[in-house]
């Protein structure tokens, strides 16, 4: 599937070059562009409204019919923007892999969770019925489930929260994609359940765009990010420059209110 | 309400059709162009002429005349029927849904098995201790759906019982009867609204049907269905009589199932309020706006 | 009066769906004996994970589910969950609750007008309704215009200002909270942290807070309960966050994400 006329780079990152998304005549993101470097993490972050689930679900090609898009998104080197939808597939979950917001949702609940992580092995890695069970086996471990064979045979509602999100993980790296895009995935889990989800997404080697609203959760799993305001990308950089110094008003909404809502770290001597 | 029912073009044909449907009504009842029953062997199966709208048919009766005196029938069912499924169907939902948890449950046993119980069957037992009658069909046609109708709505009910809006109507004080009918049946209404039009629109064909199968009501009352079981025997020889009373059916049918579908969509605030020229202004600015248009993509 | 909010020994056991024809579904207990006092003017934080009861406890003390056993009272009077409307208008009165879904607990049919003025009609309130619904929409720092409009028209942020509107209209003593930030996004909530502050301040409200957000409740909380399988682990001055001793608490305190 590579584009003939460029040479093709075995990895060279997840290049969004321009994207933007119309829907009607409202401009949902606006020449969006940032690269993420294979095996890097990059946050994209802004608030309510900023298009940045639209990110994510353009990134996939999963934008809502009638929306246009243009601009570019290229996959160590493939064009992946204005491809017909059956070939856009062949990339969703092999090249690039989502992790969605509602674990709960996001499942079947009428199947059980091992054969959903089993579905995407058949698919993109053409095993097959036995040899996708051992390896949706080996992927629950890899993500950190407890009692991986007996939990395999439950149904989605048998599980918690983060189990399930740990199951959405497995079922996005199954394919072994190279990237993996994540839109707000703890945004619905406790506060210790996200932490155990962040560390399991710290351990991935694929390159890895992460959406949130929250700068503190951000700061633990990106080192790079783009803010996004009205679908522009109005500020980028290392999170911890973000942090200490944003340029941007909407940054700087971002940073204030991240430090107005984040834990108080206790301060050793002196008032509080 | 009228206005935005309007607005749209389903509601548009339901109330066009069924706007009609009532005036003949009306009309019939004091003039035809013929008299629907006389039948006149030696005008059979004459094409349309300005005497017969719609020609004659095998007994020579007058087609149109006959269509014309049906709408009486029709009306009678569709309305017949709702009445009763409604009360059924309010009254089923009540008992399934307030009361206390053993006859909740026993209800919604009782549900299970009713609803198993298809209308024609209904009509056929119904039929055999009463007699075939406009009557019977109406009432067995309207104990079928209210039980269909009781429920779907008690599974709507529950289930919006347990929303936090009526937990929060219930933290501010209001009490059973105010979280009833301030809160479950507004938000049950759409969902009734629309099972009780599809059980008038289904009411007129299973009439229809009934009279086709000989369980309805009897050569006396003009029945578009019986009309149809006449003409059909003719099919092959006189294809186009029975599109007349076929075509009528299907009209008023499809008018009743979109009206149902056309009034919960012009009484939902959520479909109704977007359009800012009839509320006046673009929402007011408050904190918390998405500064920006929002993409309809909550993140 | 509401002096003191207190619960003694709750107990809240479900019963879930039976397994077989001749057993009997088992027990699932969400709080597992609570002892607690609200003092007046509190602000009591109750934290834990998901599962812990928090959501379960504070429905309880609010009222809103009956304990299958233990007693809630306050200032001395029983709290009856299963109670008449009427026989409970003593308590609701006193009470408001915001609960975690701004677009669950608003009636999508209601004028936003209709919602924030319900407890006063429910409570049968005197004085003008349409002034005390204006009063407390300008509290929140909504338009008097809104009255008028759906909640399908409001953000989130938006929504759930109403719903506090809501909860404070009657001027009631203690406002409970079952998460009411966590269905909000970053920017929002820090506004509806200050919020409940000035509200608490302004309207001298005891605050019940449940989060499992700690940096929430080291903002708004003075007093904290840390839950964990339906029991309070331990309790006291929001300070013992800094210092967290039960690895209940310790464990909460690691993982929430703090600013570098």
């Amino acid at each position: 599937m590579s584009d003939a006329t460029t040479p093709s780079t075995a990895a060279s990152g997840l290049e969004v070059r321009g994207l933007t998304v119309r829907i009607d005549r409202r401009t949902i993101l606006d020449d969006v562009t940032f690269t993420v470097p294979p095996g890097r993490r990059v946050g994209v972050i802004g608030a309510s409204g900023s298009g940045k689930s639209m990110t994510s679900l353009a990134l996939m090609g999963l934008e809502p019919t009638g929306a246009t898009v243009t601009g570019s998104v290229r996959l160590d080197g493939t064009e992946l923007v204005g491809l017909p939808d059956r070939e856009r597939a062949r990339h969703r979950g092999a090249g690039i892999g989502m992790v969605f917001q509602e674990p709960g949702t996001a499942l079947d609940p009428l199947r059980r969770v091992g054969a959903q992580i089993a579905e995407p092995l058949r698919l993109h890695r053409g095993l097959d019925r036995r040899a996708a069970a051992a390896a949706a086996l080996d992927l629950a471990v890899s993500v950190g489930l407890p009692d991986p064979e007996s939990l395999l045979r439950q149904y989605p509602h048998q599980l918690s929260g983060g189990q399930r999100q740990r199951i959405c993980i497995a079922m996005a790296m199954a394919g072994q994609p190279s990237y993996l895009v994540a839109d707000e995935p703890t945004t619905a889990l406790d506060v210790t359940t996200e932490a155990r989800i962040l560390e399991l997404f710290e351990g991935l080697t694929a390159g890895m765009v992460f959406v949130t609203h929250d700068l503190a959760v951000l700061a633990r799993i990106a080192d790079t990010a783009v803010v996004l305001d009205a679908g522009r990308v109005v500020e980028h950089g290392s999170v911890a420059g973000l942090l200490a110094a944003p340029q941007h008003p909407a940054t700087a909404a971002l940073v204030d209110a991240a430090r107005a809502t984040a834990r108080r770290a206790p301060r050793t001597g002196g008032s509080a | 309400m009228i206005r935005r029912l309007l607005a749209r073009p389903t509601g548009v044909f339901a109330v066009v059709v069924l706007g009609l449907l009532v005036v003949l009504a009306v009309v019939s009842l004091v003039w035809t162009p013929q008299d629907p029953f006389r039948a006149d062997p030696f005008h059979q199966w004459e094409p349309p002429s300005p005497a017969h709208w719609f020609g004659t048919d095998a007994s020579g009766r007058d087609i149109a005349s006959y269509l014309l005196a049906g709408t009486r029938t029709t009306v009678l069912v569709a309305v017949g029927s709702g009445v009763i499924a409604s009360v059924v169907g309010m009254v089923l939902t009540a008992i399934g849904s307030l009361t206390a948890r053993w006859v909740r449950e026993g209800t919604a046993v009782l549900l299970d098995i009713l609803v198993a119980f298809p209308t024609l069957l209904t009509a056929m037992l119904l039929t055999a201790i009463a007699g075939g009658s406009l009557g019977v069909v109406i009432v067995s046609v309207g104990l079928s759906f209210g039980v269909t109708i009781a429920r779907v709505a008690r599974g709507e009910i529950r289930r919006i019982a347990r929303s936090d809006y009526v937990t929060a109507a219930r933290a501010s004080g209001v009490g059973g009867a105010g979280v009833l009918f301030r809160h479950l049946v507004p938000n049950a209404a759409p969902l009734f609204t629309v099972q009780l039009s599809l059980a008038m629109a289904t009411a007129v064909l299973a009439e229809a049907g009934l009279s086709y199968l000989g369980y309805g009501a009897g050569s006396n009352t003009a029945s578009w269905g019986s009309m149809l079981a006449d003409l059909q025997t003719y099919i092959g020889v006189h294809p186009w009589s029975a599109t007349w009373p076929g075509a009528a059916i299907a009209l008023v049918v499809a008018a009743l199932s979109l009206l149902g579908d056309a009034v919960r969509d012009a009484t939902d605030p959520r479909l109704t309020t977007n359009d800012r020229a009839a509320g006046g202004g673009p929402a007011p600015r408050t904190p918390d706006d998405p500064a920006t248009t929002s993409t309809g993509v909550t993140a | 009066m509401t002096d003191v909010l207190h619960a003694s020994d709750l107990h809240r056991t479900y019963r879930l769906p039976r397994r077989g024809p001749f057993e009997p579904g088992p027990v699932r207990t969400a709080v597992d004996g609570v002892d607690l006092t609200v003092a007046p003017g509190a602000r009591l934080g109750i934290v834990g994970e998901s599962g812990s009861g928090k959501s379960t406890l504070v429905r309880l003390l609010a009222g809103l589910e009956a304990p299958s056993a233990g007693t809630v009272t306050a200032s001395g009077r029983p709290v009856v969950a299963s109670g008449s409307a009427a026989a409970m208008r003593w308590f609701r009165r006193e009470t408001g609750v915001v609960f975690q879904d701004p677009y669950a607990s608003l009636d999508p049919r209601m004028r936003v007008g209709a919602i924030v003025a319900e407890p006063l009609r429910a409570l049968r309130i005197d004085g003008s309704h349409d002034a005390l619904v204006r009063d407390v929409l300008a509290r929140v720092d909504l338009p008097a215009d809104v009255v008028d409009r759906y909640p399908h028209e409001f953000s989130g942020g938006q929504r759930q200002r109403i719903a506090i509107a809501r909860a404070v209209v009657h001027s009631p003593r203690i406002l409970f909270g079952d998460e009411p930030m966590s269905a909000l996004d970053v920017v929002v909530r820090a506004r509806v942290i200050e919020l409940f502050r000035s509200l608490a301040d302004d309207l001298g409200l005891t605050l019940v807070l449940v989060s499992h957000d700690i940096g929430v409740v080291q903002r708004l909380c003075d007093t904290v309960a840390v839950m964990s399988a339906g029991r309070i682990v331990e309790h006291g001055p929001v300070s013992l966050l800094d210092a967290p001793e039960h690895p209940v608490t310790r464990a909460l305190v690691e993982a929430a994400p703090t600013l570098p």
